[in-house]
């Protein structure tokens, strides 16, 4: 049989999907893992991202420290917080918002900051308070950007939770995992597939929420996207729509 | 026609080993020449790929054969962690890796399921393991002499647990094993008679939960920390008295003999090289083998660096 066959037929057999340790139940695992990682890492990067895109300040220390935790091997912080807390959530729920929070960052305050100072002149000319400007002006208008950041960040996070599996948890990974370890390549490739299926139907389904999250104002016009008006000064990388 | 053209393909495979070793004899040689002043230079112009699994005790093993082997002159190559039997047994079957260390029980369970899923040995004792072997490996593997050392699965649960249930043997583990979350690599999920299947059928044993956890520290971390109760480690592992982890008895004898053993790429078991490892396991002991796992595990060391250590020690170098 070839791999592909197999791997077909794994993915079309009713019983690999019920039950507690199919790919439905793992599919849950996975989706709880990944919206509990980017709604931590949302908790953190989007207030900071407000400030720092608000302020003017901070812009360069905050980003770049962001931007540096990119590198950060998640697998090697998986095993390094697996080793005191073994066998539990918290360790994987943190490295995987270590990886989201950049994106959602670095978008958030791109998004702020890149707000017309003209629009923001007009906001205060009409006797708005600084909240007021913030969170009827600056925050509709940088909405696209910061969940464009939420978007890349959940794509990135889902294609990752595999790495639970490491840690003995559920999720996807299992079925790459144990998989290898008895040399079932329909299975390890089936879970793959089902991993990226995943990514990309929530990568789908974002997509719809940001164009339902664009500014009325901006919606009527047919071109250019919000995207492109608005100017984007100073944003060294994150900045993905 | 079809065994002329697997020779073939033996043949290229070689001559592409011999091409790539030869590749390397011109940053390799000085060394030699330095260290191997007593070596016969027996060896001298055979390379060996040389494999081990996923777990320091075959790494370490690995390191023992490569070492031994390279004082003799030969040209070795050593791929450590190469995974799972069922993965590595597949690298030695097509012939990237010459020489990996087994042991006779698990390597002989594994060979007899590749034709029949269901099949388990009949052979308990070392001797007839290795007799059944060397029939059914496939033609181009052989089995070496097996060394007293033995390093067997086992089920050690932590002090908690123990205290708690009082068992001692893998049937007072099946009468409690509804409360007992087990932990285990991935593939013990999933194996007989050593594996959840195994101890269903043959102890009873129902357990409440099933961690998949590598084999060593993961194991060990989890146990120390109650993620689970009881965890497959290897007999040898420094780790279960360290830790004052128990070891279950197998009393219905489902885990038979694990006597150390090589498992050789036929055309690479020269009587030169068959002699050297021979040495090798005869002065390898279980008592031995748990003092170096002892120093890769708890003082931290290479496994390498513990290797070159027992061969200086047991004269196989310098």
């Amino acid at each position: 049989m070839s791999t592909f066959g197999d791997t077909i037929g794994w993915l079309t057999t009713a019983e690999n999907w019920w039950g507690p340790t199919g790919i439905l139940q793992r599919i849950e695992e996975h989706l709880q893992y990944s919206l509990l990682a980017v709604g931590l890492a949302a908790i953190i990067a989007l207030p900071v991202g407000l400030v720092i895109g608000h302020t003017g300040r901070f812009e360069h220390g905050a980003l770049g420290l962001s931007g540096a935790a990119r590198a950060i091997p998640t697998l090697g912080l998986l095993v390094l917080l697996g080793r005191w807390y073994p066998v539990q959530v918290g360790p994987v729920i943190i490295v995987l918002a270590v990886l989201a929070i950049p994106p959602i960052l670095a978008n958030t305050a791109a998004g702020i900051s890149g707000v017309d100072p003209a629009v923001r002149d007009a906001a205060q000319g009409m006797g708005m308070t600084p909240t007021q400007v913030l969170t009827r002006v600056e925050v509709p208008l940088a909405a696209p950007l910061t969940l464009a950041g939420i978007r890349s960040a959940l794509l990135q996070v889902i294609a990752t939770a595999t790495i639970a599996a490491f840690a003995g948890l559920g999720g996807l990974g299992r079925f790459i995992i144990d998989g290898f370890a008895v040399r079932d390549e329909a299975r390890v490739y089936g879970g793959s597939i089902v991993v990226a299926v995943l990514a990309l139907v929530g990568e789908g389904l974002f997509v719809l929420a940001q164009r339902s999250a664009r500014p009325a104002g901006l919606r009527r016009r047919r071109a250019p996207s919000p995207a492109v008006t608005v100017p984007i000064p100073h944003t060294a990388g994150g900045v993905s729509t | 026609m079809k065994r002329i053209r697997l020779l073939a393909a033996v043949v290229a495979v070689l001559a592409l080993v011999a091409g790539a070793c030869g590749d390397d004899d011109d940053s390799t040689t000085g060394d030699d020449a330095a260290g191997g002043d007593s070596a016969a230079g027996d060896l001298a112009g055979q390379s060996l790929n040389i494999g081990s699994a996923n777990f320091p005790e075959s790494v370490l093993l690995a390191e023992i054969y490569a070492g031994a082997l390279e004082a003799q002159g030969a040209e070795v190559n050593v791929t450590p962690n190469i995974g799972s039997r069922e993965v590595y047994f597949a690298a030695i079957e097509n012939g990237e890796i010459d020489l990996l260390p087994e042991y006779t029980n698990s390597l002989l369970s594994f060979v007899l399921r590749q034709d029949d899923p269901n099949a388990t040995p009949d052979a308990t004792n070392v001797d007839e393991q290795v007799a059944a072997l060397k029939d059914a490996l496939p033609d181009n593997l052989t089995v070496l002499t097996p060394s007293s050392a033995e390093d067997k699965d086992v089920i050690v649960c932590n002090q908690d647990t123990i205290d708690q249930f009082g068992f001692s043997d893998l049937s007072g583990l099946a009468e409690a094993s509804g409360d007992i979350t087990l932990g285990g690599p991935p593939e013990f999920a999933e194996r007989s008679p050593f594996g959840i299947p195994g101890l269903q059928q043959f102890y009873g044993a129902e357990f409440a939960e099933f961690v998949p956890l590598e084999i060593g520290p993961p194991i060990v971390d989890a146990l120390n920390a109650n993620a689970i109760n009881c965890g497959n480690l290897f007999s040898t592992d420094a780790a279960i008295s360290e830790n004052d982890f128990t070891a279950l008895e197998d009393d219905k004898n489902i885990v038979p003999a694990e006597a150390v053993l090589p498992l050789i790429n036929a055309d690479k078991a020269t009587p030169e090289v068959t002699a050297v490892l021979d040495d090798v396991s005869a002065a390898l002991d279980t008592e031995g083998l748990t003092a170096l796992n002892a120093q890769v595990q708890a003082q931290g060391l290479a496994e390498s660096e513990v290797a070159a250590q027992w061969l200086s020690d047991n004269g196989f170098t310098d």
